[in-house]
């Protein structure tokens, strides 16, 4: 249990609030120069690009991206005012619940924003041809990042950045849920790599696309399952 | 062999001394959650957790929790 007082819980509460803001203005900004990526090849009469394979799995990118932007933002909406900011430890609890619930809006977020990226992922595996190794390799080179990070978030849990917000935001049911949550990812990604490679025997082929789907249901399955218990845990009493 | 569950009179204890989940949270310094979480017995606490809704109630362990014997 963390022994911080009101005042330094507050203060970290406020610095990853802060540091939330720059994240979500340079996500802003990397969607921002894509658009005017794509505007400036649609008006310098390059617009026959855009109908290329790569371009639509860049468009799913995008379209991620843009949800998870958005997904933020809602998290942050759902912080509550500066002036509820007070020593009172109901108010403080509020908060941190506050923090919980923004965190399982980051992680479905997360479960959107990595079933796009698979989904690219396993479109270009699937139409790999001498013209498009690029962008199946521009694909493939977002979602492992992708896929590795958000499972790192999942495992760390809530405060992943900071050693001290994490010590206050996960408490011992918090901890017990992210255990429960990992043994049935590792469960789900043992039975679905399994599945994978039944499917490369099969048709070798698919392999993959296959696999990329494996490794999104080992991250997947586990989030959603820590949403919906850590939501329901807060619904009743 | 009986299962053996993990029972609790949290919710007893902490309406009796007119305190809510998130006062007893706030108290003990975990989240309503947590709280909520024991008295519906979906988590068993943690021998600290335990030993500290004790303190902060002013009761022991043992008056606290106790083992459900459940007959298979």
């Amino acid at each position: 249990m963390d022994k911080s007082t009101d005042d330094e819980i507050i203060a970290k509460l406020n610095a990853i609030d802060r540091s939330v803001g720059w994240a979500v203005l340079a996500l802003v900004g990397t969607l921002v120069t894509l658009l005017a990526v794509f505007a400036g090849a649609f008006f310098t009469g390059h617009a026959a690009l855009l109908q290329s394979e790569g371009v639509q799995i860049a468009v799913g990118i995008l379209f991620a991206a843009a949800i998870f932007v958005l997904a933020l933002r809602i998290g942050q909406r759902s912080q509550p005012q500066a002036y509820l900011e007070s020593m009172e430890p109901r108010i403080l609890r509020r908060r941190i619940d506050a923090h919980h619930r923004y965190w399982r809006w980051t992680l479905l977020s997360c479960i959107f924003t990595s079933f796009w990226s698979a989904m690219s992922l396993g479109h270009a595996f699937a139409h790999v041809g001498p013209d498009n190794r690029f962008w199946a390799l521009l694909a493939g080179a977002m979602f492992i990042p992708v896929i590795a990070l958000f499972s790192a978030m999942l495992i760390v849990g809530p405060g992943w950045i900071s050693r001290d917000m994490h010590r206050i935001l996960n408490d011992d049911f918090i901890r017990a849920l992210r255990g429960r949550a990992e043994r049935l990812g590792y469960a789900a990604l043992m039975i679905a790599v399994a599945g994978a490679l039944l499917v490369a025997i099969w048709r070798p082929a698919l392999t993959l696309p296959v696999l990329s789907w494996a490794l999104y249901a080992g991250f997947a399955i586990p989030a959603l399952y820590y949403v919906i218990a850590d939501w329901r845990a807060g619904r009743d009493g | 062999m009986a299962e053996r569950r993990l029972g609790n009179r949290l919710k007893e204890l902490r309406t009796a001394q007119g305190l809510t989940q998130t006062d007893l949270a706030a108290l003990v310094g975990v989240s309503r959650k947590t709280i909520n979480t024991v008295e519906n017995s979906v988590f068993v606490p943690s021998t600290l957790l335990a030993l500290a809704l004790a303190k902060t109630l002013n009761a022991t362990v043992e008056e606290l929790f106790f083992i459900i014997d459940d007959d298979s």
